[in-house]
């Protein structure tokens, strides 16, 4: 039965639908890591102008 | 005689599709739970007042060739292929407006709640896994996984890209894709239950927003807008105009333009975007078993986009000083801002003085951020494996 299923399922975009979700999950994580460190960025420098600002 | 034909001519085609009339009860669910029980009103109403428009016979509100070889033009199939079929044009007028409502703040003031805008996306992911297991082709299997996305506009544009002319399964998607999202506060309290205990969830997280300065809300919009386009360049369109409304209003320049963008612009291309899908509700394509399996993979996907975030904040807590709750992960599905009120409810629940509501609105933006990054990856990948 399970070699049927097999059989049945198209191991092409099995494969195919496999890569898009290494690379998708990859890419999304690897996007949002960009936008942290730019928001980290931001952040120190606005901390930076008010301390300056206050000081 | 002759001359009274097409006084009958409707209930002879509506006698022998009897299927119009099942769209019809369709559209009349659509718009009972839209009225009666406040699920996303402003999408479902006119999806569901649609679903009836077109399957009336001889609807024209579709293009028809009259007797004599007359061809007229319907104006909801019209504004399909204008409003969403040549440029995504309504789904992206849209951003602008879902922008403009959006504080970034919350975000801003604490970063690192934008992971689990990113941990939230795993149920598209998956789901592309499943929708290919049960038989889907991988055009179609990446457009029903983009229901995850939690997102309405991105499913469509998504979809509409990715699926070849005449797929009889946009229609569904958009369904599936709104009723899911009207269904946050069912779908996503189960789900987190199913993986955390009382204890996770009484997790208190103290509040100490920094103040956010008026230059960074100015840049943050444009620098995203930049650093997705360069990786993902398939994205820039979404992304772009997300973050266009966000900029109107952060400037504080353009107030009346934002308000506008916020109110006027997002409810009138709601109605319009709602009746327009509609199109794509006709008997022929929507009846069928794959409607079915559609709706059930796009739950799938939202069950698991919330697992997905909030395994992720447990996986977090490993490694942290300070505990997370990790309801905050399921916040990382774009709903917004449901999802962020679900979890301030189930916050309440657990311990009537943990108050999660801020670090839920921060995750919950970074889902929709993270959901139309996305939905521009897939775009990016699936066009170059399938030579599109």
């Amino acid at each position: 039965m399970l070699k049927s299923l097999l059989i049945a399922i198209d191991m092409e975009n099995l494969k195919n639908s496999l890569i898009i979700t290494g690379v998708g999950m990859l890419g999304v994580f690897l996007v949002i890591g960009i936008i942290f460190g730019v928001m980290l960025i931001l952040n120190s420098l606005s901390n930076k102008r008010s301390k300056k600002d206050n000081g | 005689m002759e001359y009274l034909k097409f006084l009958i001519e409707g209930v002879v085609e509506l006698a022998s599709n009897w299927q119009m009339i099942v769209m019809w009860g369709i559209g009349g669910l659509l718009i009972y739970l839209a009225i009666a029980k406040n699920m996303e009103p402003a999408l479902l109403l006119p999806m569901g007042f649609g679903a009836i428009l077109v399957n009336i016979p001889f609807s024209g509100v579709l293009d028809q060739v009259l007797p004599g070889g007359i061809e007229t033009e319907g104006i909801i199939e019209f504004l399909f292929k204008a409003g969403i079929e040549t440029a995504e044009l309504f789904p992206l007028l849209l951003f602008i407006g879902i922008g403009a409502m959006i504080d970034f703040g919350p975000l801003l003031s604490n970063p690192k709640l934008i992971f689990f805008g990113a941990a939230a996306q795993v149920g598209i992911f998956l789901t592309l896994i499943l929708a290919t297991l049960v038989g889907f082709d991988l055009a179609e299997s990446a457009s029903i996984a983009i229901i995850g996305a939690a997102d309405g506009p991105t499913s469509i544009l998504v979809s509409n890209i990715l699926l070849p002319p005449g797929s009889p399964y946009l229609g569904a998607i958009a369904v599936a894709a709104y009723s899911y999202m009207a269904l946050v506060p069912v779908i996503q309290p189960a789900s987190i239950r199913l993986v955390t205990t009382k204890k996770e969830r009484a997790i208190k997280m103290p509040y100490n927003p920094k103040q956010v300065t008026k230059l960074t809300r100015i840049l943050f919009p444009i620098i995203v807008t930049v650093i997705a386009g360069i990786i993902a360049p398939a994205s820039i369109a979404l992304v772009g105009f997300l973050m266009f409304g966000n900029l109107l209003r952060e400037c504080t320049v353009l107030d009346s333009l934002s308000d506008t963008a916020a109110k006027v612009l997002a409810n009138l291309v709601t109605l319009l975007l709602g009746i327009t899908i509609a199109f794509k509700m006709h008997y022929s394509a929507f009846l069928t078993w794959q409607t079915a399996l559609i709706m059930g993979l796009g739950l799938f996907a939202f069950v698991f986009d919330t697992i997905g975030g909030v395994l992720f904040a447990k996986f977090i807590n490993l490694f942290s000083k300070n505990k997370i709750n990790p309801m905050i992960g399921a916040c990382g599905i774009s709903a917004f801002p449901m999802s962020a009120r679900v979890v301030q409810k189930m916050g309440l629940e657990a311990d009537p003085e943990n108050h999660l509501l801020m670090h839920a609105v921060g995750a919950n933006v970074s889902g929709q951020i993270a959901s139309v990054i996305a939905g521009g990856i897939i775009l990016s990948i699936v066009p170059g494996i399938l030579g599109m």
